[in-house]
């Protein structure tokens, strides 16, 4: 089915130069340690905390209602910090996300409801289902789709996942558009 | 309902909390931004050295139908770690030294014992309390007695409490500190 | 993504006949036709392990029996374990040691469970408990494989031919002086004709008299429900089998396999991955040959009326194509095309045969009328959306079907009826065919002719929700 258009207030929105859409309603927390790459998406509800680390996301992101982008903290034996996140392009992140991974790749889809647990790497071009919890430290492999608790392999996405990824992504912020009444 | 909260030594509470009715917070402990506090059915203690991380909620209500019983106060004890998105709700008493991870329910009428460890996104509604040292996982809610005590790092702690005055705005007993 | 990549709404025919989403399949270019993951041969390009990223070559693999060396999995729940580490001081005047265990993140299993001790070095060399009766299974292999061996050289016996006696000019022609040479030395023969070969010794099975009972208590004793292991626990590791959780040990992380696929008539390769990362040598999908189909707008299905049906096609190639509709006739849907060839290719070998294709049994629901005559979808261009002006030429579009164009897609009207007969919330299932051009780009670099096309049928079949 082609996409339909997502409407959004104007007025909740605030659209950069680059083509960011960050909602107000969304936390952001140190924002200086954030960098959006451009055409980046985030719903309402969302919350990033670049003050605990920085966090870099790529073009086409988008992050649904209510997700937490969280730096992961680790301990080791000099003491216990929090280090950086990074997300690559045409990352799609469902409603209600804790991600506290340390890297996520580019064309990656992540469902809703999912816990990605600290210091996660996903490689490019995967997908987490709806509702996994992934164990902290887990390495999720390029074209594999990951679901369940603890998020383990269910099957294999197509090769051409990267052109699909693009073109959702790509078509998704086409179709999120202000709404032409004021409403 | 006014919202009364008292806040102990030293703790760091960020300003960007929901709270209803009467919670006190104990020393050093951190609430990050975004919790929601609801004690509807009695006051909420929540003791030392906890750490409440984002969008966690916090519900002390009365069952629908029993609104008029006796306020109850819900005690939390000290050193627990509650992950973002985690929920209590009518919960009767929290222990010490307890993990609560990301996206964990725990329902109605369960008491937590100390150091236990409710893994993420675990539903818990059964009424049977969880004894110490247990640790629950997976999507079944599997109990495992665990071999050791969790360990809360202190060194989060203490980190939090350097970084967060920088950047959040903190409740103080009424009087709000400017942060950056 | 995820709910409409795994949406049966619009799926092709492949040559088999099984129905595939459209980028499930690939394009068999010298066959010029579709392949699904059945019609392929799979081969392993690499393997490697799904937490380290390890590569293995096939007889490393096989060595270790697939499993990778360094990453371990939890007894109890399947996840990769971590390792930790604490300080330990020995003795009160050496340096403190760094002693490492094994963590599950997820349920909180540790490597003292059962004991397992600690190692002092992180990549550690961790005891993977040893199947008892593995000396006698080699041995039964082995013997297994000298029996094989003998009766091989018992058929060669039989079969060679006998010369007469006196055949030393015949090995002085043909260079045996070797062996030859051998003989009159005294060394022993080399074993090439079986002579003097002799089956290894094996012990037969004994049968044992006393087997030992149960103990008294066995239906009587009270369960400890959470020290017996579930049986998915058990099967990971079939020859061990602990019936105890505490004798859970850690698995060995099975090894994943990159595969490249193969044609299996014409044995050119249609996939190739390439080695460690995301892009592939060779990527001869569907979804980049063939028109790409979605639904636009679909008016609510009414039982014996016609509805209108708005489909979007996106031409993925970088030559522009055509495309042409056909009703699908179901009597003639079992038909399959011998692999044709495009002038001047010669083969890389005879045409291989694929298995049976499955006769294919669709039951049409509705009735589709099709846009008639040839509708032209331009090439892919990705600069135009960099490109203000967007030139598009409508001139020959018959507004009947053509809905609107622009760049390299076009949406095209259909009208659909479903029978009178249809149940309420059932899907409603039509099939078309489309026909597109391919352009065959391979054999311009060396033959300076036209690019040649062919027209190329694709079998769809569309399943509408009904309850719009």
């Amino acid at each position: 089915m082609e996409l339909q258009d997502t409407f959004y207030s104007k007025s909740e929105y605030v659209e950069t130069t680059t083509g960011n859409k960050v909602s107000r309603q969304a936390q952001i927390y140190g924002s200086q340690n954030i960098i959006l790459n451009g055409k980046v998406i985030l719903q309402s509800g969302v919350m990033i905390r670049g003050d605990l680390a920085s966090v870099k996301m790529g073009r086409y992101c988008f992050v649904g209602k209510g997700s937490v982008v969280r730096p992961p903290c680790k301990k080791f034996s000099g003491g216990f910090t929090y280090f950086a996140l990074q997300i690559g392009d045409h990352v799609h992140i469902g409603e209600q996300s804790v991600i506290q991974a340390a890297i996520i790749g580019s064309y990656v889809h992540i469902g809703k409801n999912v816990v990605i647990g600290k210091r996660c790497i996903l490689k490019d071009c995967c997908m987490i289902g709806d509702n996994t919890v992934l164990a902290p430290d887990t390495v999720v492999p390029s074209f594999t789709h990951y679901s369940g608790s603890p998020g383990m392999q269910i099957g294999q996405l197509p090769v051409c996942t990267q052109d699909l990824s693009t073109d959702y992504t790509k078509s998704f912020y086409d179709h999120f558009v202000p709404s032409i009444d004021n409403l | 309902m006014s919202s009364k909260v008292k806040i102990g030594q030293g703790a760091m509470v960020c300003k960007e909390i929901k709270v209803k009715g009467q919670v006190s917070f104990g020393a050093s402990t951190i609430i990050h931004p975004g919790v929601t506090l609801i004690a509807e059915a009695g006051p909420i203690e929540i003791g030392e050295n906890n750490i409440i991380e984002e969008y966690v909620n916090i519900i002390h209500k009365f069952l629908p139908g029993h609104e008029q019983s006796e306020p109850v106060t819900l005690k939390i004890g000290s050193n627990n770690v509650f992950e973002v998105y985690s929920t209590i709700e009518g919960v009767s008493s929290i222990g010490d030294n307890n993990i609560f991870e990301s996206k964990s329910f725990v329902g109605r009428n369960l008491s937590i014992g100390n150091d236990c460890i409710i893994g993420a996104g675990c539903h818990l509604t059964s009424t049977s309390p969880i004894e110490d040292g247990t640790c629950v996982y997976g999507k079944n809610c599997t109990r495992q007695k665990a071999f050791c005590k969790p360990s809360v790092p202190g060194g989060h702690r203490e980190f939090l409490t350097k970084l967060l005055p920088s950047y959040h705005l903190l409740r103080k007993n009424k009087n709000p500190i400017e942060g950056n | 993504m995820a709910s409409y990549m795994f949406q049966k709404t619009i799926t092709s025919i492949c040559t088999c006949g099984l129905q595939k989403l459209l980028p499930d399949l690939f394009f068999c270019r010298h066959c010029i036709t579709l392949r699904c993951d059945f019609c392929v041969s799979h081969e392993i390009d690499t393997t490697y392990c799904p937490h380290c990223f390890e590569n293995l070559s096939s007889t490393e693999a096989k060595h270790k029996k697939n499993r990778c060396a360094s990453c371990l999995e939890c007894p109890r729940c399947f996840n990769t374990l971590s390792t930790r580490s604490y300080s330990r001081t020995p003795e009160p005047k050496k340096p403190p040691q760094k002693m490492y265990y094994l963590l599950c993140l997820f349920c909180n299993w540790r490597s003292h469970e059962p004991n397992i001790p600690d190692q002092p070095t992180s990549s550690g060399n961790w005891p993977v408990n040893k199947n008892p009766d593995d000396g006698r299974i080699l041995d039964l292999i082995n013997y297994y494989k000298s029996v094989t061996l003998k009766e091989v050289f018992d058929k060669q016996k039989r079969n060679t031919k006998h010369y007469g006696r006196n055949y030393m000019h015949f090995l002085e022609k043909f260079g045996l002086n070797a062996m030859m040479a051998r003989k009159k030395v005294g060394f022993p023969n080399f074993h090439t004709d079986g002579t003097g070969f002799s089956t290894s010794e094996i012990n037969p099975a004994e049968a044992i008299e006393n087997v030992p009972e149960l103990s008294a208590n066995t239906f009587e004793d009270i369960l400890d429900l959470k020290q017996i292991s579930t049986l998915e626990q058990r099967f990971a590791t079939p020859e061990l089998q602990a019936e105890n959780t505490d004798d859970l040990f850690p698995i060995r992380k099975h090894l994943r396999v990159k595969h490249s696929l193969r044609c299996r008539v014409c044995e050119h390769n249609v996939v190739k991955p390439e080695y460690n990362a995301v892009k592939f040598k060779i990527k001869h999908l569907a979804y980049y040959y063939v028109p790409e189909i979605k639904i636009i707008k679909c008016e609510p299905l009414l039982a014996g009326k016609w509805s209108s049906l708005v489909l979007k096609l996106c031409n993925p190639s970088q030559a522009s194509t055509a495309v042409r509709f056909e009703k699908l006739d179901l009597n003639a849907i079992n038909i399959i095309r011998e692999p044709r060839q495009l002038e001047g290719e010669d083969l890389i070998s005879t045409p291989k045969q694929l298995p049976e294709p499955i006769p294919i049994v669709l039951e049409l629901q509705g009735d589709i009328i099709v846009p008639e005559g040839e509708i032209k979808i331009a090439a892919r261009d990705d600069t135009a959306e960099y490109d203000d002006t967007n030139e598009v030429n409508t001139d020959n579009d018959d507004p009947k079907y053509v809905y609107w164009r622009k760049g390299n897609k076009v949406a095209l009207k259909f009208e659909v009826k479903p029978n009178e007969n249809i149940k309420k919330n059932e899907n409603v299932q039509l099939g078309f065919v489309m026909h597109f051009m391919y352009s065959d780009t391979m054999l311009h670099v060396i033959n300076p002719k036209q690019p040649q096309t062919v027209l190329v049928p694709i079998k769809i079949v569309l399943n509408l929700p009904n309850s719009f």
